[in-house]
């Protein structure tokens, strides 16, 4: 295991001060085997469903063990925090698990979390109180889960109580465009740079050891896109990159509660996209030794699941590449590489089916970006902004090349896409350290 | 009258040679203080430049944000450079003011302490403009990917008109800091600017009062769905 790095000597942020509710609450249960955290904002329309999910699985699958569930709360004004309240007290009915054996009860906390508003500082106090309480096995779940069930809570667990896990990435089924983002940057790129095949490491629901909990606390970078949508391809970074052992826990479908999909897309593509830079520069000294991507050990047994069709609109995404080819031209020069750029250029004309952003081409801009992201060539907010228009014309065309094929097949588009990143690191080596 | 004529060459030519004899040193001496200031300023500008790459400063001003506010300012060089090349520039100025002054022609004499005089407003407005047009380059591009993003259509006239709005306002506080036509400054540009806002609110009265009824209809009439959103997520 590597525990030392550069990234190691970056001052402590010291211990995180719990709000006097959670004090109170640690005081009273002193210690705990198994911690859930959730972290929420605004879900009482769903949060109900994840607290008893998870207070059933903890009950169906660890009933001798001191379990917590931790409700890290943004400030919710929708009565959040009362659902939990009322969902924690009444814990799950034990017919919908079928359990005869006497069960522990699941103590609830239910916190306000403070600092940046948004994920990340809600995990951090979940990794504080879990800290605290002394907790070999936690996981986390997001609040606005529709297909969550008690099995999952083992999922997350077993491999880190039972088979010496630290670190469980999900792995679910979604619809063939459901996942963009990761599909086309963040799953090919974390994979080609550290080697592992983590298919979901942006999931949003992790399971991790008491000692990573801790090993987290110690990075200051709370202040940063990880207390945001950044968190959580900086835990799978930090885990993967530090040598914590990491597996992936097959979880079924996930679906979410309804909400506009496409609002603020780029300011989640800033927010991840900018972490995982970061993260490239945080651990260099791991990347840049070469090596192909090994496999990551899976549990749970996989089964298809039935997804609703959804409405992809590829002419807007069309429309949006070619405004940015129109206007971001002056941008995008002080970014690309001549060659990539031409090639982004020659695409000018294309339009309907003929449209085709290539692989190559995609991952020469995403080398490319890195790369200038590193060299500070263009002000950090404006260089992971202006990458919008190209990741909806990469996404267009994904939608283009896979609209006739079934997962398998989509998959296998995703896998090729994979084998581009792995067989470009050269290129990015050279960009990386401006050798273009 | 060839005496006197000579006389009166002898004389023009006596008191030629007496000024260039007086002249000529104080040229040389100019000429020594310009060459005296290129040099200095030259060494000045390598020293000042390995003290600061020395003390990290490319790297501190990195980390601050100063090397991309530079960026958004067309400035291709690292921040030790260039304060190596205004030391250069100060430390050439301040020989030349003192070069010209070894001339003794009228009317440099007080050339000193007038520059000096001027100098806070000088120095002032110099921070103005360097500001202005960091800032003006900054909201320019932020303004121009916002509206991209957005998708909308004239979003590279939005960005200019951002950026030469400041620019603009940013030349009249230069002018007004250097006390060149104060009161025809402050004229010509509520005249310009209060024009330019006018002109805007009338064309897009006009040309936005379709798309405005339009917005207001959609808003009323919720019922009638517009072009369908994509339903599919990104992360």
């Amino acid at each position: 295991m590597t525990l030392e790095g550069p990234e190691d000597s970056a001052r402590d942020p010291g211990p995180l001060e719990l709000g006097e509710e959670a004090t109170r609450a640690l005081e009273q249960i002193r210690s705990a085997d198994i911690l859930v955290g959730i972290p929420s904002y605004n879900n009482a329309r769903t949060i109900g469903h994840v607290v008893r999910a998870v207070c059933a699985g903890l009950a169906k699958y660890f009933p001798g063990e001191r379990a917590v569930l931790v409700n890290s709360d943004g400030g919710s004004q929708d009565g959040t925090p009362e659902v939990v309240r009322q969902a924690g007290l009444h814990n799950y009915d034990p017919r919908t698990i079928l359990v005869a054996h006497p069960t522990s009860p699941v103590h609830t906390i239910i916190t306000p979390y403070h600092g940046v508003p948004g994920k990340g500082s809600a995990f951090r106090t979940i990794f504080r109180i879990a800290e605290v309480l002394g907790a070999r096995a936690c996981a986390v779940v997001d609040s606005d889960l529709r297909s969550i069930t008690p099995e999952w809570v083992e999922l997350l667990i077993r491999p880190i109580s039972e088979y010496g896990f630290d670190f469980v990435a999900p792995l679910y089924r979604r619809h063939k465009y459901d996942g963009t983002i990761t599909n086309s940057i963040v799953y090919p790129l974390t994979r080609a740079l550290y080697g592992k095949k983590v298919r979901q490491p942006i999931g949003g629901d992790f399971g991790f050891s008491g000692r990573l909990a801790a090993y987290y606390l110690t990075k200051d970078v709370w202040d940063s896109d990880v207390a945001r949508y950044g968190i959580d391809i900086w835990m799978t970074t930090t885990a993967i990159a530090n040598g914590f052992r990491a597996c992936q826990a097959y979880l079924g479908a996930k679906i979410h509660d309804p909400r506009d999909p496409a609002a603020d897309l780029t300011g989640m593509l800033v927010q991840v996209v900018g972490a995982v830079f970061d993260l490239m520069e945080t651990y260099e000294h791991v990347w840049a030794q070469d090596g192909p991507s090994g496999e990551v050990p899976l549990f749970g047994f996989q089964y298809e699941v039935g997804l609703e069709p959804v409405h992809v609109n590829v002419e807007r995404m069309m429309a949006a590449f070619r405004q940015g080819l129109a206007d971001l031209v002056p941008v995008w020069e002080q970014v690309l590489a001549p060659q990539t750029l031409a090639g982004l250029l020659a695409l000018k004309g294309a339009a309907g089916e003929e449209f085709n952003l290539p692989q190559d081409l995609w991952v020469r801009v995403i080398y490319d970006f890195a790369a200038a992201y590193r060299q500070r060539r263009v002000y950090h907010d404006h260089l992971l902004r202006a990458l919008t228009p190209l990741y909806l014309g990469r996404t267009a065309s994904f939608v283009l090349e896979t609209w006739e094929a079934d997962a398998a097949a989509v998959e296998e588009n995703i896998e090729a896409l994979c084998g581009r990143y792995e067989a470009l690191r050269p290129y990015l080596l050279r960009a990386w350290r401006g050798d273009t | 009258m060839s005496e006197l004529w000579k006389e009166t060459m002898l004389e023009a030519l006596r008191t030629a040679s007496q000024k260039l004899a007086h002249f000529l040193p104080n040229l040389l001496a100019m000429l020594s203080l310009l060459l005296l200031g290129l040099v200095a300023g030259l060494v000045l500008r390598g020293i000042v430049r390995r003290v600061l790459r020395g003390l990290r400063f490319d790297q501190l001003c990195e980390r601050w944000g100063f090397g991309q506010s530079l960026l958004l300012t067309g400035m291709r060089r690292p921040a030790s450079d260039l304060v190596g090349i205004l030391t250069s520039w100060g430390v050439f100025l301040f020989f030349a003011m003192v070069a010209l002054e070894a001339l003794e022609l009228p009317g440099t004499k007080s050339l000193i302490p007038l520059v000096i005089g001027f100098l806070p407003q000088t120095l002032a407005a110099f921070v103005i403009l360097v500001a202005g047009i960091f800032l003006a380059n900054f909201l320019g591009q932020a303004a121009l990917i916002a509206a991209v993003n957005a998708q909308i259509p004239t979003a590279r006239l939005a960005a200019q008109g951002v950026r030469w709005t400041i620019i603009l306002f940013t030349l009249a506080m230069v002018l007004t800091q250097l006390g060149i036509g104060h009161s025809l400054i402050l004229a010509a540009f509520s005249i310009t600017f209060g024009g330019l806002i006018l002109a805007l609110a009338i064309a897009f009265g006009l040309g936005g009062r379709d798309l405005a009824r339009e917005m207001i209809e959609r808003h009323l009439k919720k019922d009638q769905p517009e072009e369908k959103e994509d339903e599919f997520r990104h992360l």
